[in-house]
């Protein structure tokens, strides 16, 4: 055991211990809660509700671009129609968003084109294997790590109850910022062979973000006169959307390739079921990354204004850059397949922990619910952890038993699914192309999203071309508005004093060694070999 | 004497006959088969969405001809986009409803991008609702009167220095002299209320049905307390609102610690005008185009209902508190009143754009 995992090893045992001591006060109530809380989402109508919201996020996640928040924002008015109980609702709704991320990995895998949001980093090297003829073991590697991910995301909520005030108050805009700026030294790791085009295309993707309106002063940024690049929330927002960004910069480019080859999208032989056991043994096998990856989702999702979009891309670039694959991006490495897939699909867990606790949504997704939790008459806070913890805790059943069934189905049909990469090309591009264009269209329902698919594709096709990193350009299109909008409250908030806050040092800390670390283990290395020769 | 028995007679008759072509218009206008959109000019799942998405079953009933109700979202520019739409490119025929937030405070605050005119705009009905700034524990004070004298520095968290809702706390503190720091930048009130209890914010202020929710079980908690509301406009005038009978208003703070000579001080003017702006803090409208015909049988449609038992309850159990709606005519009278107030007190109006600009 290397001195780097008996660490983490004591770290966890601290932690552990400390749970424990916190919570043994409420460990048999939350014990008692929890099997009321399963029995509650396996009792009928609520079982056949939960299966309802499972088909439909089947298919929104499997669908580009139709994202999860947008169905289920529409599915609300539905779930009060039937005039459901809480269990009931939530077993919908929940039950719809919790697999969106799952299924989203499968069209990522398969088509190169993201199902969701949140599942466009699969792409980057879930897609090459699918070239490969290797579908059957990137879904399985997929699939098996979103099902661990989803598990730790869920759990999270269940360990986080004694501790959520800390945990989720602890940290202010200043650290906030500083994680950002953590992520953003992440660009590296993504940048493929070179890391100045590496920085470059960051540094593009952060200008992009800077589009739209700003959200201090409400001063328009490179908006041309252009009212659609104001952005589309109540108070303005990101003028360049990130469904139409990631669509076009990943699909567009794949259906010119696949275009102008012709044949299918799978060029070598598509291998057999083994293949997805292959995958299934891959994720088991990483199973350490699986829950680092899936802890940091969690945590990305607690944090307000990100969520899934950031945490699947940290989540890459963590597993390309523990991996010591950094040169081999976009080959096909299996850790950067079974990275974001937990990643993605634990954020959900972590996101509903402070929506559950002070009625703070982490983001889109849970702001719908917390309308939900309204409606259906919960009121957010003290009475959520105690009084109706077994609802609390249903929900964590329904992320547990949607991405149980949602998997296990999946796996029953993915050796056809895999074999759609063997379709002939000309026919896939149609359908391929009308879902794109409306997927990016829902995003705010006007021609501009369209134009923005377009633009961002030839960007696309043209940095495929020059081998330019397109995950770089995201990751910093993702970050960037982030970075901008917390420096700015950090700043006006304490000035300069936020750099002698203890967290803010600590992650500085964290971001020196991690910067530095694989820079001083290089040069030893060097200098241990240079005696030798 | 039969002149004038004659001319009463052919006035009766004809006022008779007015009054039954109306009758018989408003008798006519019928949707039957016909679907009715509710444009929320913001994106799917923002607070406007989904309180249209939680009323909208019970509106096609109310409205005759019971056609089929639909939501449809059109963000872009904070609302703008959709405003502009549905005054100059929605069909004549009525079937687009516009659901506005901001289209009276865009005409001041974005006035070069807003291609309608407020006064033009037709008003089907709307909901009232007031806005209550609260501090946290830190602070040391327990009503919104301590403020005058306070000795610590009070970090005021918003969304956007634009945002009006912000506007009426910050006049106050300018007026009673508190040292302050307006912090923008924050995605959601739910972030502020984050920020407040870690310490990083010390006042700020949301909407009416946030404070039921979330801000209330906070006061309860001993972790904030309430300062003050924005009140609601009733008869024409700022009064505390009904739903909230215990917390004072900006104005009652400012004329208990200042008299009653503050009344000509342009702040507190362009507090007033911003208690006006938002009179009307959701209102359902007509593009001007819409006939006369068509707009009453819909004002009448939203009159019921807006007094439906059924919505009501409903609304009541979602969002927390007693609905409080405006008819066609209180609605406009507001609306009025605001376009009087910005041809009539430039000052005021000069104020807030430049709050709009600077903290």
């Amino acid at each position: 055991m290397t001195g780097n995992r008996r660490l983490t090893w004591l770290a966890i045992l601290v932690v552990l211990a400390l749970w424990i001591y916190l919570a043994q006060d409420m460990a048999a109530e939350i014990g008692a809660a929890s099997m009321k809380g399963l029995l509650r989402v396996f009792a009928w109508p609520a079982f056949g509700y939960l299966l309802l919201g499972n088909v439909i996020g089947f298919a929104v996640g499997m669908l580009p671009g139709l994202g999860g928040p947008v169905t289920m924002a529409l599915m609300l008015g539905f779930a009060f129609q039937l005039k459901m109980d809480a269990v009931e609702a939530f077993s919908f709704l929940l039950g719809m968003m919790a697999v969106t991320a799952t299924t989203g990995d499968i069209t990522s895998v398969l088509f190169g084109i993201p199902g969701e949001g949140s599942t466009a980093s699969t792409i980057v090297e879930g897609h090459p294997m699918a070239k490969k003829g290797e579908a059957g073991r990137a879904l399985g590697a997929s699939l098996m790590s979103s099902l661990m991910g989803a598990l730790v995301g869920a759990c999270a909520i269940a360990v986080a109850i004694p501790i959520v005030t800390p945990l989720v108050l602890s940290l202010g805009t200043p650290e906030f910022f500083m994680l950002t700026v953590a992520g953003v030294t992440f660009v590296g790791a993504l940048s493929g062979g070179s890391v100045v085009k590496g920085l470059a295309a960051g540094g593009l993707g952060f200008m992009f973000s800077l589009v739209g309106l700003d959200m201090q002063t409400a001063t328009e940024r490179y908006t041309f006169g252009f009212i659609y690049l104001w952005g589309g929330g109540e108070t303005g927002g990101a003028g360049i959307g990130l469904v139409p960004a990631t669509v076009g910069l990943f699909a567009i480019p794949e259906i010119v390739d696949l275009a102008t080859k012709g044949g299918s999208i799978a060029q070598a032989h598509v291998g057999r079921l083994g293949g997805v056991l292959q995958g299934v043994k891959d994720a088991l096998r990483h199973w350490w990354l699986v829950i680092r990856c899936s802890a940091m989702g969690t945590y990305i999702g607690i944090i307000p204004g990100m969520g899934g979009p950031v945490s699947q891309w940290v989540a890459y670039a963590h597993a390309m850059q523990s991996s010591g694959k950094q040169d081999q991006v976009g080959t096909g490495v299996i850790e950067g397949v079974v990275g974001p897939g937990a990643a993605n699909n634990s954020t959900l867990g972590g996101a509903l922990i402070p929506t559950i606790a002070f009625g703070i949504p982490g983001n889109v997704t849970t702001a719908i619910l917390l309308g939900a939790f309204l409606i259906l008459g919960l009121r957010p806070g003290t009475s959520m952890l105690t009084k109706d913890l077994d609802v609390t805790l249903s929900l964590v059943w329904v992320l547990v038993v949607s991405n149980v069934i949602t998997v296990s189905v999946c796996f029953l049909f993915l050796n056809q699914l895999a074999r759609l990469t063997r379709i002939k090309g000309t026919l896939l591009i149609p359908p391929l192309l009308l879902f794109i264009y409306l997927g990016s269209y829902t995003h705010s329902n006007s021609i501009g999203d369209i134009v923005i698919t377009l633009i961002f594709g030839a960007l696309g096709w043209l940095m495929v071309t020059f081998d330019w990193s397109r995950p770089a350009l995201l990751l910093g299109l993702v970050l960037g508005r982030l970075a901008d909008n917390y420096l700015w409250i950090t700043y006006s908030r304490y000035e300069f004093g936020f750099l002698a806050r203890p967290g803010v040092l600590i992650i500085l800390g964290i971001i020196i060694v991690s910067i530095a670390y694989p820079l001083i283990s290089q040069r030893r290395r060097v200098r241990a070999a240079e005696p030798e020769s | 004497m039969k002149r004038l028995s004659a001319v009463l007679v052919t006035a009766i008759v004809a006022l008779c006959l007015v009054f039954a072509s109306v009758t018989q218009t408003v008798a006519e206008v019928s949707f039957k088969g016909k679907t009715v959109a509710i444009l929320i000019p913001y994106s799917v799942g923002g607070a406007a969405d989904i309180m249209a998405r939680q009323m909208l079953p019970f509106m096609g009933k109310q409205i005759p001809g019971d056609p089929t109700m639909i939501i449809r979202n059109m963000p872009g520019g904070g609302g703008i986009v959709g405003e502009n739409w549905v005054y100059n490119s929605a069909p004549a025929d009525g079937t687009i409803i516009g659901q506005f937030s901001t289209s009276v405070t865009d005409t001041i605050f974005k006035p070069d991008k807003v291609k309608f005119e407020l006064a033009k705009l037709r008003w089907l009905g709307g909901v009232r609702e007031t806005t209550i700034a609260f501090s946290s524990k830190e602070l040391g004070i327990d009503k919104g009167t301590d403020l005058a004298g306070l000795k610590k520095k009070v970090f005021f968290g918003t969304t956007s220095i634009q945002s009006p809702r912000a506007m009426l706390p910050r006049l106050l503190m300018r007026i009673l002299d508190v040292d302050h720091k307006v912090v923008t930048g924050y995605g959601s009130s739910g972030d502020m209320r984050a920020a407040i209890r870690r310490g990083e914010l010390t006042m700020t202020n949301d909407s009416q049905s946030a404070y039921f929710t979330a801000v209330e079980p906070m006061v309860k908690e001993g972790i904030v307390v309430p300062i003050a509301q924005e009140g609601t406009v009733q008869d024409g005038k700022i009064v505390r609102d009904p739903r909230l009978p215990d917390i004072p208003t900006y104005f009652e703070i400012v004329l208990e610690l200042k008299g009653e000579s503050i009344r000509k001080d342009v702040r507190f003017r362009a507090m007033e005008t911003l208690a006006f702006l938002a009179g009307v803090r959701r209102g359902w409208v007509y593009a001007p185009r819409v006939s006369n015909a068509t707009f009453d049988a819909m004002a009448a449609s939203f009159d019921r209902f807006l007094k439906d038992p059924d919505m009501i309850a409903h609304f009541e159990k979602a969002i927390g508190f007693k609905l409080i709606s405006l008819n066609a005519s209180q609605a406009q009278a507001i609306i009025d009143r605001v376009v009087e107030i910005q041809k009539s007190d430039p000052e005021a109006i000069e104020l807030l754009k430049a709050l709009a600009q600077k903290p």
